[in-house]
């Protein structure tokens, strides 16, 4: 994030949370910073698990009690974790809104779609009963609900899934929040209803000129969205770069295997199909060293990788990476030749979709930096 | 709304006539009728109990017997009169002339006192639905404060006290808690500070003036409540734990909307529902099911007209008592339907 346009509106600077189990603690962000401005949208992509919603939860000021949350959250240079709980709640819903991934459960079975809405209008501003309905008529209008005068008096379940969403993205937007954090909008969506959710989103985006934090495990959504990525690997923050050096340049050998698992529909399949193998690691117990390295083709074992762990560093001018081959890795495009063979052996065959086969496919040593090959 | 009222009306009825029929079987399976009038010299009065019950019907006959020299030879009674025997009804035809004496209101009455059953009813239960709205209305009130606090604060001081306290409640009998009720509240007290009369009465619920009624009925009105009390609070306890981990109360909370709200409105909304319906159960239960307690304070309500009727095999109030309370029950079982589809929106529609 080299050359910002604007101040950043918000600013995570060294975000730990940890929940305390009867077996230790559970590191769920270990030392996450970022930061997104005015008209940003920062895609935080992950596997599950990877510490994506505390994060944001933690933001918001929505964990348990439990929860332990060290670091700062600046929002235009104020503390949020050192403000009262009343000021908080101000700013929740206010200036920072988030919506949620599974729109059928969030929202209150029991109450009317309209009243709800009207009910995040009323929250924060002194208008009248009728002043609310009018306002959240015209929301639901605004992210595309068709007959929002009559779909303001129906009950969630009488909404379909795409619908429930566009409600819950009104619901967030109500009172032009400076801060939109969208918690996998999509994930709960068929594949035609999320573009049209996400087409919505970046309508409102450009009109709120929101800084939005865009939480997803899909890359796919990030692509069409976001100015810049952070992946999150077992809560840390393991490599930041503006969206096409992610897509293009990739620096972290996770994030070139989440690239891998993302079937591309252009039908040019130039890169491998393949999901990063193993499980993402505990967070009671983390491996030590780099936290991805059991499951890294290019890991140097044993070695720098399972005994330093890497920090974020910048490696080219707004990108970072917590890799120690970073600087090293081949560039994208000579690990897809490496594949290529394999990728049409997959193209001529029946098989659509990631192999269900084993996964670490490739020849590992190719990959290595020249000279590291054993 | 409407047509979903209708339909749980209409598959209530059949509900209602099974009962019936098995109330019905059950008394004439379980009880003789004719059972109090073993001492009674008269062999006639049997039959003309018979008659009026509905056990048997004309035509009747003087009974024949055999005397010792094979002769056939006319009973008589002690009076000299002949011993009539009539003809036995059978059970299906007893019901349905049962049920169609109640739709014209004609029911025997009551062998016991002589008065119609109708009226003996309507009196009992209007002392029991006295007990049963205060005790529900208090009993409501304590276990939704005690089991929303307990939710919002789980194991905190007080949770774990009402946990403690209601796990107490639900292991003391009634009848134990009653007789310790009124040593305490009308014995121990008036001699402890030499009263003139109870603080408390323990005897019926006649009185004049509200506060004679509030120191008439708060006994028995704890005495139901206590068990009650407990198993609502434990129920709305879990019900809001529930509830308040939903992902509405998280969309609540980031709204803006403060702790007041987010608990008491998006959470109690939606954390009633189950105990409601429990209740609406519970509450048609109780008509039939405050036999201990009323007979502990000598309440005349439908459970001591049931004791005193049961001892004196007066079948004429029984019956209709059976079926009365059977009807509260499935009646209760509607209203917590109905209940169910009135709060939560999901249900109305489907
Ligand atoms: N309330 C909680 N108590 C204990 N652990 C939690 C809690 N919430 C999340 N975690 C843990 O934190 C880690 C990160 O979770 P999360 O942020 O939800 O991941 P994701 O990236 O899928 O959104 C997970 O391992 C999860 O088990
Ligand atoms: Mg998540």
């Amino acid at each position: 994030m080299a050359e910002r346009l604007s101040e950043p509106i918000l600013s995570v600077r060294d975000l730990h949370v940890s929940f305390p189990t009867d077996d230790g603690a559970v590191l769920a962000v270990d030392g996450v910073s970022f930061d997104v401005g005015e008209n940003e949208v920062l895609g935080v992509v992950g596997e599950s698990g990877s510490g994506k919603s505390v994060t944001s939860l933690a933001i918001m000021g929505l964990l348990p009690k439990r929860a332990v949350v060290t670091g700062e959250v600046l929002f235009r240079g104020v503390d949020l974790l050192t403000l009262r709980e009343r000021e908080r709640q101000e700013l929740r819903g206010g200036r920072i809104a988030m919506v949620f991934q599974d729109a059928l459960a969030a929202l209150n079975p029991v109450f009317t779609v309209g009243h709800q809405l009207a009910e995040a209008v009323r929250a924060h501003n002194e208008v009248s009963r009728q002043e609310a309905k009018s306002r959240s008529v015209e929301l639901l209008d605004i992210v595309g609900i068709p007959n929002p005068k009559a779909r303001h008096d129906q009950y969630p379940h009488e909404f379909s899934g795409g619908m429930r969403q566009r409600a819950m993205i009104a619901m967030a937007i109500a009172n032009d929040p400076d801060v939109l954090i969208a918690d996998e909008p999509t994930t709960a969506l068929d594949v035609t209803i999320q573009a049209q959710v996400l087409e919505v989103f970046e309508r409102i985006q450009e009109r709120t000129r929101s800084a939005v934090i865009l939480i997803t495990h899909d890359l796919g959504v990030v692509a069409g969205m976001a100015d810049h990525v952070l992946v999150m690997y077992a809560g840390r923050a393991v490599e930041v770069a503006e969206v096409d050096d992610i897509f293009y340049d990739s620096k972290h050998p996770y994030t070139r295997g989440l690239l891998g698992s993302l079937p591309r529909v252009d039908g040019v399949e130039t890169r491998r199909l393949v999901r990063i193998k193993g499980q993402p690691p505990s967070l009671l117990h983390p491996p030590p060293g780099c936290a991805f390295h059991p499951r890294c083709d290019h890991a140097d074992l044993p070695g720098s990788c399972n005994e330093d762990r890497p920090e974020l560093a910048e490696i080219a001018p707004g990108h970072r990476s917590a890799c120690h081959f970073a600087a090293r890795l081949p560039t994208v495009e000579a690990a897809d030749a490496e594949f290529a063979p394999l990728v049409d052996h997959l193209n001529a065959g029946s098989v659509v979709g990631p192999p269900s086969g084993p996964t670490e496919l490739g020849p590992v040593d190719t990959l290595r930096p020249p000279g590291e090959a054993g | 709304m409407v047509t979903f009222v209708i339909r749980r009306v209409a598959l209530s009825i059949p509900v209602l006539l099974v009962a019936s029929v098995l109330v019905f079987l059950f008394v004439r399976a379980t009880t003789d009728p004719l059972a109090r009038l073993a001492q009674v010299n008269d062999p006639n009065a049997k039959t003309r109990l018979a008659l009026q019950i509905g056990l048997q019907e004309e035509p009747c006959r003087p009974v024949v017997t055999t005397g010792p020299d094979g002769n056939a030879i006319e009973a008589k009674t002690p009076g000299g009169q002949p011993v009539l025997g009539c003809k036995k009804v059978p059970v299906a035809t007893q019901y349905a002339r049962y049920m169609g004496d109640l739709a014209r209101r004609e029911l025997p009455a009551s062998q016991l006192t002589g008065r119609p059953v109708s009226q003996e009813l309507r009196q009992a239960l209007g002392s029991t639905i006295q007990l049963i709205f205060w005790g529900v209305l208090v009993a409501a009130a304590i276990a939704i404060a005690c089991g929303v606090y307990s939710a919002v604060r789980q194991y905190s001081l007080l949770d774990y006290a009402f946990t403690g306290l209601t796990f107490v409640a639900l292991a003391m009998p009634p009848f134990w808690f009653g007789l310790m009720a009124i040593q305490f509240g009308s014995v121990y007290l008036r001699d402890r500070f030499n009263l003139d009369d109870p603080l408390f009465y323990s005897i019926g619920i006649e009185s004049d003036g509200p506060l004679s009624y509030a120191r008439h009925l708060a006994l028995p009105v704890a005495t139901l409540g206590v068990q009650i009390i407990a198993s609502w609070t434990r129920f709305q306890r879990s019900s809001m734990l529930d509830v308040m981990n939903a992902d509405y109360i998280r969309t609540a909370k980031a709204k803006g909307l403060s702790r007041a709200k987010v608990v008491l409105k998006h959470g109690l909304r939606n954390g009633l529902i189950p105990l409601v319906t429990v209740m609406a159960i519970d509450i048609g239960s109780l008509f039939g099911g405050l036999i201990i307690t009323e007979q502990i304070f000598s309440i005349p309500g439908m459970g001591r007209l049931f004791f005193t009727s049961l001892q004196n095999g007066d079948v004429n109030v029984l019956l209709p008592w059976l079926l009365l309370s059977a009807t509260f029950v499935i009646l209760f079982n509607l209203l917590a339907d109905v209940l169910y589809g009135a709060l939560d929106p999901r249900i109305r529609v489907s």
